[in-house]
């Protein structure tokens, strides 16, 4: 049996990548170019396929017409605050879940996990009864006889807000999990011995020293929550829709695709625009 | 009364004890170490001590103040992990200044402070070093400067040396011991080495299984254990089982050995351990005379350069004795010996 | 008194992620059509539903098969990608695995646009395999973290052991590699199949009403009118998360597979 010499195999492109590049090539390297290309086609109105090949920039034009701009705004302003939200009571929690005794922190474990495959969809859905008027937690409100009578709280700004920082909750937890169980408890405890007090503690040490997953964890949620669908459109009125929606209408309801990519493309370059600015501020910070 | 006084200690998780039954008064201003084998409970007590774990019985007093609700950041306590625990985001001034800085101490005398500590601790200089560039000895050296930064009352150090080199660890040894002299301030050292213990301290609390074997001076414990654990664990020891025959001597096979004191108490009859340290007994040249004589053959002679250690196999059970290369008994592996044992070197020791 | 407030912030938070749970799961065993909460009259006739109405069975079907061949490729992608990062340090391993990164790097919806012009172009759309492919390509980032973090507590001795015994590394791979990086792969198909069955936007374009997939399904008729059955299959996907994820937990070591060390990888 031949032994391949360990030295020898790292050197050459190994024959197994074949498959996956394969794979991601085509399946998502290509479309992702061809959105790109098209972006750059005419639109026909009335023709069968709606679109031909050419080349213009007038889709992107369009960016910067007020309702559009307006959008991206508000698209912006929802997934930074609500990524900013969910980090900052997701963090706490998952540093202490990551303190807890083992068998606590399969069981929490277990709940974010399954909290977590709930669809867009259904949690869209179950806010959007938990914040109406007849069946909603206002109901329980006035039970307690915090409230006089129950009110709407949805459709609106709060609502979908609210919605988002929700959904982002459970991914927060399992991006921050492995650093926080990685940070070693003794220096939390010479913290103490040093005349710390928990809280302190909490702020000097364990924060600073976690600084890196907690940037992360707003980054990628941010970027995901730039694609929210459903919750805007649910719980929140036309003003307050989000730009996946727009590109959504543009492709499938009017058909116009070259514009439909082209905002997509905006949408990308904006994203990792602003996910670059944040590493860069996020690096400057730590080295404080 | 003015040091630590531990009452009825007792620390259990669960079904597991960690330590029980812990009465002990230790005096302040000494060089104090908890020795034993791992998982004995040594670390447990310290951390009780600290504040980082609360007894589940008994109670704590420093200078004659209950402590035992005490949270640890109300302590002021200096310790030394043994992982060092040097706070990575920080550099070595600051990691030592972060006491003061919790103090609400201006950045000008934390700095000064930081400095002053140390040059104590002879790395001067050294105080915006990235705690990632500095050597083992040297990081250990910031942690203790950082421990003593708040001018504690208590010094407590979880095996600090553990991990160094054999040249490094003895260096640190003495240093360490001479600090404290210098400071006068109550330390307290957890180790499972007893060479290191009996060099360092002034008191040395010897456990094992979550008790308190044995307390007391270093000599006082090497010549005088307590039963055969602490004989055992400290320095290295023959042990031979033997049977109480009067107040003066035991029995051991068929030898009779007269023996320096029967511990009070015991009764003819009774199963007690000699414990002899290997340097007592000797190889007995021809007409040489001792208080007991026990004969054997050399299973196994071993040189280990600085001594040489000669192993007698006396009716199933090795007996060993240490001598300098120069008087190193003219013997071969199948001879047979004498060995003498003097009556004041044996020591009686229960089971 | 710390201890105190830490168990009760966690314990808010946690009350306040399972409020969705609650809801859903009250609403879906009421007896009549409409939203009240708390319900009024049990009954269980929308779980009946499910099973018995066609649209929502075949919904219900479709998610199940294309979550599994969704899983199936994704694990497919992600083993080769992250063994070759782990044992052959060609920059192409590197490449690829950051572009097996890529899928969670960008908002979905771009990726699932791309997905739909591209096939539109074959017209490819609104048939399984699409969809299977679609959620395989996009869900493989997880497995592939996963599988990396489990190759990467592999001591290399244990290789160089079995190298010295005469092992080439195809047997290697599959004698010493493989049983240890199996729990990672089955958590990597868990989540790639769990979060494939709530899966919405890339099913939603690639399917054009074609295919639905059950989000799909549940956002069209909450269009149409708002019916129950729309709760109880929530509470099935809630309940099939709890036994996957249950499952894994009792027979895996779970902190272990999110990322967290042990004891002993210090």
């Amino acid at each position: 049996m031949a032994v391949i010499h360990p030295i020898e195999a790292r050197r050459q492109t190994p024959w197994v990548v074949t498959y996956p590049t394969l794979m991601l090539g085509l399946f998502f390297l290509v479309p992702f170019a061809f959105m790109i290309v098209v972006s750059f086609w005419q639109r026909i109105e009335g023709a069968e396929s709606g679109y031909a090949p050419g080349f213009e920039f007038t889709h992107y034009a369009r960016f910067f017409s007020p309702l559009f701009t307006r959008h991206l705004l508000v698209s912006l302003e929802f997934a930074s605050l609500s990524a900013f939200l969910s980090v900052l009571v997701a963090f706490p929690f998952t540093y202490f879940l990551s303190r807890f005794g083992r068998r606590p922190q399969v069981l929490t474990l277990v709940f974010v996990l399954c909290v977590l495959s709930l669809s867009e969809v259904i949690v869209a859905y179950s806010w959007s009864v938990l914040l109406s008027r007849t069946a909603g937690i206002s109901n329980l409100f006035v039970f307690l006889g915090i409230m006089e009578k129950p009110s709407s709280w949805m459709p609106g700004y709060g609502a979908v807000l609210f919605a988002l920082t929700y959904f982002n909750l459970p991914f927060a937890t399992l991006i921050m999990y492995p650093q926080c169980t990685r940070l070693d408890k003794s220096l939390t405890e010479a913290a103490l011995t040093l005349g710390a007090s928990p809280v302190k503690t909490f702020f000097t040490v364990v924060v600073p020293l976690l600084w890196p997953t907690i940037l992360t964890a707003f980054i990628v949620l941010f970027v995901f929550t730039m694609g929210a669908f459903i919750t805007p459109q649910w719980l929140g009125r036309p003003q307050h829709w989000m730009y996946a929606i727009l590109i959504n209408d543009q492709a499938n309801s009017r058909g116009n695709v070259p514009f439909a990519s082209a905002l997509s493309i905006f949408l990308m370059v904006f994203t990792l625009a602003l996910v670059a600015i944040t590493v860069r501020l996020g690096r400057r910070s730590l080295q404080r | 009364m003015d040091g630590i006084t531990l009452s009825g200690i007792q620390k259990r998780y669960g079904s597991v004890t960690a330590v029980t039954d812990i009465n002990l008064d230790l005096p302040q201003g000494k060089f104090i170490s908890f020795l034993g084998p791992s998982g004995c409970g040594k670390t447990t007590l310290l951390r009780l001590i600290a504040g980082l774990e609360v007894p589940t019985q008994g109670s704590i007093s420093l200078e004659g103040k209950d402590i035992t609700r005490v949270a640890t950041h109300q302590r002021n306590v200096g310790m030394v992990f043994q992982s060092l625990a040097l706070f990575p985001h920080l550099s070595a001034g600051e990691n030592i200044a972060y006491g003061l800085r919790v103090r609400g101490v201006d950045r000008q005398a934390r700095r000064r402070k930081a400095e002053e500590l140390l040059e104590m601790v002879q790395l001067p200089g050294l105080a915006d070093r990235d705690i990632k560039q500095l050597s083992g000895g040297q990081r250990q050296r910031v942690a203790i400067a950082r421990a003593l930064a708040l001018e504690p009352k208590l010094f407590l150090l979880d095996e600090p040396l553990s991990s160094l080199d054999a040249n490094l660890r003895e260096e640190l040894q003495v240093e360490l011991r001479m600090l404290q002299e210098r400071l006068a301030i109550t330390t307290i050292i957890v180790t499972h080495d007893q060479r290191e213990a009996m060099t360092m301290s002034d008191l040395v609390v010897v456990m094992s299984t979550a008790r308190v074997q044995q307390t007391g001076p270093p000599l006082e414990i090497y010549r005088h254990p307590s039963n055969s654990f602490v004989a055992d664990f400290i320095g290295s020891s023959n042990l031979l089982d033997a049977i109480i025959e009067s107040d003066q001597s035991v029995r051991i096979g068929q030898n009779r050995l007269e023996v320096a004191a029967i511990p009070t108490g015991a009764k003819p009859g009774e199963e007690v351990v000699i414990s002899i340290r290997p340097e007592d007994v000797s190889v007995l040249k021809n007409s040489e005379h001792a208080d007991n004589v026990l004969e054997g053959t050399v299973s196994f002679i071993r040189d280990v350069g600085a001594s040489v250690e000669t192993f007698v196999d006396y009716a199933g059970t090795a007996i060993v004795t240490i001598s300098a290369p120069k008087e190193r008994p003219d013997v071969q592996q199948g001879d047979w010996v004498q060995l003498g044992l003097p009556a004041k070197a044996c020591v009686v020791v229960w089971r | 008194m710390i201890r105190i407030s830490r168990i009760i912030f966690c314990w808010l938070v946690i009350i306040t992620m399972s409020a969705p749970l609650f809801i859903v799961a009250g609403v879906s065993v009421n007896q009549r059509k409409l939203m009240f909460f708390p319900p009024r009259g049990l009954s269980l006739r929308w779980y009946e539903e499910v099973f018995t109405k066609a649209p929502w069975f075949e919904a219900l079907t479709a998610s199940l098969s294309i979550a599994v061949m969704a899983g199936i490729i994704a694990l497919s992608v992600a083993l080769p990608t992250a063994y070759c990062l782990w044992q052959h340090k060609v920059r192409y391993a590197k490449v690829l695995y950051s572009i097996g990164l890529l899928p969670f790097a960008l908002p979905p919806v771009i990726t699932a646009l791309g997905m739909l012009m591209w096939w539109a172009q074959f017209g490819a759309t609104g048939n399984y395999w699409g969809i299977a492919l679609g959620h395989g390509v996009f869900l493989v980032t997880l497995p592939m973290v996963m599988i990396s973090l489990g190759l990467e507590s592999i001591d290399q001795e244990l290789l160089e052991a079995a190298r010295t015994m005469g092992a080439n590394n195809t047997t290697t791979f599959r004698t010493v590699v493989l049983p240890m990086v199996a729990p990672y792969m089955v958590a990597g198909f868990a989540f790639a199949f769990v979060l494939s069955m709530n899966e919405f936007i890339i099913s939603f374009f690639l399917g054009q009403f074609a295919v639905q997939t059950l989000p799909v399904k549940i956002f069209s008729s909450l269009r149409s009118g708002y019916t129950p059955t729309i709760a109880s299959v929530s509470v099935m996907f809630i309940l099939l998360a709890v036994i996957v994820f249950g499952l894994v937990a009792r027979f895996g070591d779970l902190p272990r597979l999110l990322g967290a060390w042990a004891a002993k990888d210090r």
